[in-house]
């Protein structure tokens, strides 16, 4: 065998790659050439060293800022609270549904007036136990408005500490109301549909709560930072 | 022992193909666990089932899937692309771009089992994106990794980490599909029979390049006389 068809088989020859006939043949070639014995020595010693190269590693924040990349931006506020994300996801899904929803909303707050214009004014209890539709309506709203006084008392709180917020604290609060309210609507309109579906109703209080939770996060955000007992959010 | 553990573990599938994909699996595992988690899952097909499971899940879009294949092979994944641009900053940039492309084209997988080899062809497609975009700096930092080597012989390195510095750097000057090819074959572990499909070109092609890139490399490391 020459040094070069040796020196081309010696590769092969260390990934134990080459059949019995070549391996005896290169193993005699090998005996007699103390260059191309330095050859496989040399790829002997290559081979070994690339395995234990120093081994890299990426930092934590690579996955976190691809998982920026990887969520939607419409989902991307509620990673705050990764536990929530699904529950909104579902709501929020297809994009076009809130259009659907808002639509629906401006109807039930007319189907609402008119309603409550005919209780006062005409003194017919349309809302009676009798009829368990109107009734669990009634009661939502009853509910509804106690949350939202909860609700303005708790925003008057917020607006007031808002100017110390920093701009990007300040947009996330922003559209983590957006989308809140936003599931706020979807909510109400699925218990107008089907005021007998208890999960909507518990999914319409659990919105409300989540508003007020989220309120009372921000005014812990806000807070100054000797007064804070802990960051919720980031 | 890796051939011996597929072949149990692959008893009562008669999947040829799968058989195929849990050799590279394991293979992998072994490269980027930590040896107790490795120890936990060798001797089963467990390890191909959760792959498959996860690959599903993150096509369905759920974050925590995603989150477990990026654990999975993001250390194999970053040490393949550190090696084409030494640097850890944009190697971390174009790491992300991988699993991105890895992410949204997941539903073009056609075969699960081949999913292992798509997601090194889409690494290594970037890099090579990356050394096109970049020639004419990364030959500057190839000179400055000659200083930097030269000072650190000088300071009485350890001939082993002399050894491996040099490595490193015969390593980043072999051309593209050379470099590729003994980084999947002697650093990342892949056979030729793996890697031909991974690049597009044949078993006997792959092999040759390993030739010649080991050859290049030994005669770096001669003229810097580490060998």
């Amino acid at each position: 065998m020459k040094c070069a068809k040796a020196k081309r088989l010696i590769s092969d020859y260390i990934d134990k790659g080459l059949n019995d006939r070549q391996d005896v043949r290169l193993e005699r070639h090998l005996q007699k050439c103390p260059d191309c014995r330095k050859v496989l020595e040399d790829l002997q010693q290559i081979a070994a060293g690339s395995r234990e190269l120093e081994e890299v590693v990426p930092s934590q924040q690579t996955w976190h800022k691809l998982k920026a990349r990887l969520i939607p931006e419409e989902q991307k506020v509620l990673a705050f609270q990764p536990e929530k994300r699904a529950r909104f996801r579902l709501i929020f899904f297809p994009p076009r549904l809130k259009y659907a929803l808002s639509a629906a909303l401006v109807l039930a707050f007319v189907t609402g007036a008119v309603m409550l214009g005919l209780k006062f004014k005409g003194g017919v209890d349309i809302l009676g136990k009798k009829d368990p539709k109107s009734y669990i309506l009634a009661k939502l709203d009853e509910a509804e408005r106690h949350y939202k006084k909860a609700i303005k008392a708790l925003w008057e709180a917020v607006s007031a500490q808002e100017e110390s917020m920093t701009l990007e604290i300040a947009e996330v609060f922003r559209k983590n109301l957006m989308i809140i309210d936003a599931s706020i609507i979807a909510c109400r309109q699925t218990v107008l549909q089907e005021p007998e579906n208890m999960d909507a109703r518990s999914f319409l209080l659990a919105a409300y709560r989540e508003k007020v939770d989220f309120l009372q996060e921000m005014m812990e955000v806000g807070r100054p930072p000797s007064q804070k007992k802990e960051n919720r959010i980031i | 022992m890796l051939s011996t553990l597929s072949a149990e573990a692959m008893q009562g599938l008669n999947s040829r193909v799968t058989v195929q994909f849990v050799k590279m699996g394991l293979k992998l595992a072994g490269v980027i666990m930590a040896p107790e988690e490795n120890t936990k899952k060798n001797g089963d097909g467990q390890d191909v089932y959760l792959l498959e499971g996860l690959i599903k899940r993150s096509c369905a879009g759920e974050a925590e899937a995603m989150e477990a294949i990026y654990d999975r092979f993001n250390r194999p994944l970053f040490n393949l692309i550190y090696r084409y641009t030494s640097n850890r900053e944009v190697a971390e940039d174009l790491l992300q771009d991988v699993f991105i492309k890895i992410f949204t084209k997941l539903h073009e997988l056609r075969k699960t089992e081949t999913f292992v080899g798509w997601m090194y062809r889409i690494a290594v497609n970037t890099c090579f994106g990356y050394l096109r975009e970049t020639r004419g700096q990364v030959q500057r930092t190839v000179a400055l990794n000659g200083v930097k080597t030269g000072v650190g012989g000088d300071t009485g390195q350890s001939s082993d980490r002399f050894l491996k510095k040099a490595l490193d750097d015969a390593i980043q000057s072999l051309p593209g599909r050379m470099r590729t090819v003994f980084l999947l074959h002697d650093v990342q572990g892949f056979k030729h029979e793996e890697i031909a499909p991974m690049l597009g070109c044949s078993v006997g092609t792959s092999k040759s390049q390993l030739f010649k890139a080991r050859m290049r490399i030994r005669e770096r490391l001669k003229e810097k006389k580490v060998i």
